[in-house]
């Protein structure tokens, strides 16, 4: 079969890799769950539905049609996962790829990290589609480390040390390529990444490619809100898009 | 017998003066009980009073990450009834209470009055039944997660007998989920349970089962009809101990299930963990926790009829 | 009936302890009824040693010896308070101890989320929020109901002529106590102090709340 370039292709192929007796998409339970549903508002909905929605609060937006479409596609993809082949964590499930018992899942560029350790290379063992290969953005976020204030200078000083450390182009290179996500500033050399980071730094470039999270859209008591209802949407196979769009616009409707 | 000790010295300095008198009592009478008792006093007038008002005055505010916030009436109680995983919650958490509870309390039962029939290594079938009560929520969930797990648990293994269509998925069944974590908070707690009503069934009077088997009446029937009724206090107590564990169900469901799949296992002490720590909505968890609260008491009202009712005799 | 009933008891166990003697690729052939067909006791080393919990690798160990510094303070400290207050319950009687003591007992049934927040708050003023001081507190206070209880029922039910004639040869409060009392109630210590390690020992929710992540006892690791 051929690797599909976009994710609308690779939904078309989900009943052969069934039939092939491969799962077509892995699945974590939990967080996973709820980052594929902002993929798929980035990717399907585009970059101004993602905002319009995340960013402005808009709740015309969550009733309009793009929404919807987005909305239609989780439903598709839940209906097309069989909850007895989940598994706990994200890493259970990029196993499952490595595996080859699954064909695909969303996960974020740390998943590499994984098909390294297995000695997968990218571009050859398994490939990756940022924006599912219908709009060229990136959903970027991240661990932020916060350092006390305190009064010993001699720690300020090894704070100093360790944040200059963590953000020096040679740290960086090294170990993104080891974890297989992107550095966080564009002036160091990644010419040593693989297939799959070059896609992701391309997008880089461009300075639309990027987006804000959720994470730092939304408060988290809002993102607790939508996170509990895209759970429950995905699981639940008997609640319609209209439920799950009407919530969502409620939820939105009083967000912040 | 009490306030034998400095009593008779503080009343009899009757020339003292009032404020010097109620100094005395407050802190010099019984000094030594008092300073004692002082944990107690310090863990009820602050802990369970104060710490209790506190929670349900600020379920009343705004808050978010911080006890600040303006008092907003019931807007926290409005949007927590209108929250589906709220109401998920708590219609699991009476599907579970329910079951468990009459699980429980019959099987327990049931296995006090076998273990009370004189039976041979009463103490090994004792220690069988009671020592998953020694570990922890955390250890039964993992436990019976790795068995409930259908990719390598007791359905793999029945499949693999050639009972290809044996299924035993409840773990990743939305219905049956609650009645998964029924199973495992059974195995934990019934021993105990049989423990206390087993200690109720040696107390009744030898007299009684000679009275019965005089009047040719059947065992079960006695049981049922004689030593049940008399039983009354301790299955209040046990009724109560075992409700109040319900209500404060967290940590099988967060070894377990983590609420899942979806929403179909959450339970209401997981909402108010989850909007007081993680998503930064103090108003919202506390009014949370203030019906939990609530639903305590709703269900220690029985317990205080019976405990504190006027007492006719002795 | 019985042997069926212990069935369902042991059989946990037994999974658990053929499962944690199993390799992996064992445990992944999905027979947990089975005995494992070698015996390895490499899960417990690396269980014990080297297994990973968020960030550090450092296995179980951490976490173990954060239970026990966690337990035995805590069940010291709050047996002890425990036995003095049930002991001044019953023979030292004052104005309103007997109301202070029902509160305490309908204070045992307050779920613990209630007092969760304010809790954080009182031992973040006290500087004992997030260390081992901080989870020992907290435990010394919710294990008090049930222990007190247990303690002043004991207490009542020994002979008060015991303390009467203590009392007329001039001994004080602590003196009774520690010469008369404390010798005459060992079984209902060693009944606490199981109630308290069992249950201190197997918590989760005060653990990961108070304990802060450096402290984390081993059920909250386990998870």
């Amino acid at each position: 079969m051929e690797v599909p370039t976009d994710w609308n292709q690779y939904v078309a192929d989900f009943p052969k890799l069934r039939e092939a007796g491969v799962i077509p998409f892995a699945l974590a339970q939990g967080w996973p769950t709820n980052g594929i549903f902002g993929v798929l508002l980035a990717g399907i909905g585009g970059t101004d539905l993602f905002l319009a929605v995340n960013r402005d609060k808009d709740v015309t937006a969550v009733e309009g049609p793009d929404f919807r479409k987005v909305a239609q596609a989780y439903a598709d993809l839940r209906d097309a996962v069989d909850v007895n082949e989940t598994v706990g964590q994200w890493n259970e499930a990029t196993a499952q790829l490595i595996n080859n018992t699954a064909a695909g899942n969303i996960m974020g560029d740390w998943a590499q990290g994984e098909f390294a350790v297995a000695g997968k290379v990218a571009g050859k063992d398994y490939d990756c589609l940022p924006g599912l290969g219908l709009n060229a953005v990136l959903d970027t976020g991240g661990d932020a480390f916060y350092f006390p204030k305190n009064d010993d200078p001699a720690i300020t000083e090894a704070q100093l040390v360790l944040a200059k450390t963590m953000l020096s182009p040679e740290t960086q290179v090294a170990f993104n390529l080891k974890k297989g996500s992107l550095p966080v500033r564009g002036d160091v050399d990644m010419s040593a990444a693989n297939a799959c980071m070059q896609k992701g730094l391309k997008i880089l470039e461009d300075p639309n490619g990027v987006l804000p999270s959720g994470e730092q859209l939304l408060s988290s008591d809002t993102q607790q809100q939508l996170q509990d209802l895209e759970i429950e949407f995905f699981s639940d196979k008997s609640m319609s898009i209209d439920d799950f769009v009407g919530q969502f616009a409620d939820i939105m409707s009083s967000a912040d | 017998m009490a306030d034998l000790s400095h009593s008779r010295s503080a009343s009899a300095g009757s020339a003292a003066n009032g404020s010097r008198r109620l100094f005395h009592n407050l802190f010099v009478r019984n000094f030594s009980a008092k300073l004692a008792a002082t944990p107690m006093i310090m863990t009820v007038l602050i802990v369970f009073i104060g710490c209790t008002a506190w929670t349900i005055f600020y379920s009343f505010t705004n808050s978010r990450s911080l006890p600040s916030g303006e008092l907003v009436g019931f807007d926290q109680y409005t949007r927590l009834f209108s929250n589906r995983r709220w109401n998920a919650s708590v219609l699991n958490i009476m599907t579970y209470g329910v079951t468990s509870l009459c699980f429980t309390m019959v099987v327990g039962f049931l296995l006090a009055v076998f273990m009370d029939q004189k039976i041979r290594f009463e103490s090994a079938f004792r220690t069988v039944f009671l020592y998953p009560f020694a570990l922890s929520f955390i250890v039964t969930g993992l436990v019976w997660q790795w068995i409930m797990n259908p990719a390598f648990g007791l359905q793999a293994a029945v499949q693999s007998w050639g009972f290809t269509s044996f299924t035993f998925d409840w773990l990743k069944n939305r219905n049956m989920v609650v009645y998964a974590l029924v199973i495992a908070g059974l195995w934990q707690g019934t021993g105990f349970v049989m423990v206390l009503l087993l200690a109720g069934l040696r107390g009744i009077d030898e007299e009684i089962w000679k009275a019965a088997r005089v009047d040719g009446i059947p065992t079960w029937k006695t049981y049922i009809f004689v030593v049940l009724p008399m039983m009354r206090g301790v299955i209040v107590t046990t009724l109560v101990i075992v409700g109040s564990g319900i209500v404060r169900l967290y940590d099988l469901v967060v070894a377990m299930t983590q609420g899942g799949p979806g929403i179909s296992s959450e339970v209401p002490a997981k909402y108010v963990y989850n909007y007081m720590f993680g998503a930064g909505n103090l108003g919202q968890g506390l009014a949370a926790s203030s019906v939990m609260l609530l639903t305590v008491f709703i269900i220690l009202i029985p317990w205080m009829l019976i405990e504190f009712r006027p007492k006719s005799h002795s | 009936m019985l042997l069926f009933a212990a069935l369902y008891y042991l059989f946990p166990l037994y999974v658990m302890i053929t499962t944690s003697l199993k390799g992996m690729p064992e445990v992944r052939l999905g027979n947990i009824f089975a005995p494992p067909m070698e015996v390895t006791f490499a899960p417990w080393v690396k269980a014990w040693d080297s297994a990973c919990t968020g960030l550090y690798c450092e296995g179980l160990k951490p976490g173990f010896w954060n239970s026990v510094k966690i337990t035995v303070p805590s069940t010291i400290i709050s047996v002890l308070i425990a036995a003095v207050n049930g002991y001044a319950l019953v023979n030292w009687r004052f104005k309103g101890s007997e109301i202070f003591f029902t509160v305490l007992l309908f204070g045992s049934f307050i779920p613990y989320q209630v007092m969760l927040y304010p809790l954080v708050i009182i031992t973040a003023q006290l500087k004992v929020f997030g260390t081992l001081q901080g989870v020992v507190l907290i435990h010394t206070i919710f294990g008090m109901p049930i222990l007190t209880l247990l303690f002043r029922n004991y207490f009542a039910s020994l002979p008060p002529e015991l303390f009467k004639a203590a009392r007329v040869d001039g001994a004080g409060f602590w003196r009774i106590f520690f010469e008369i009392m404390v010798p005459m109630s060992l079984p209902i210590f060693v009944v606490a102090v199981i109630l308290q390690v069992t249950g201190i020992w197997n918590d989760f929710l005060f653990g990961v709340v108070f304990a802060g992540t450096t402290n984390y006892p081993m059920t909250v690791q386990a998870q």
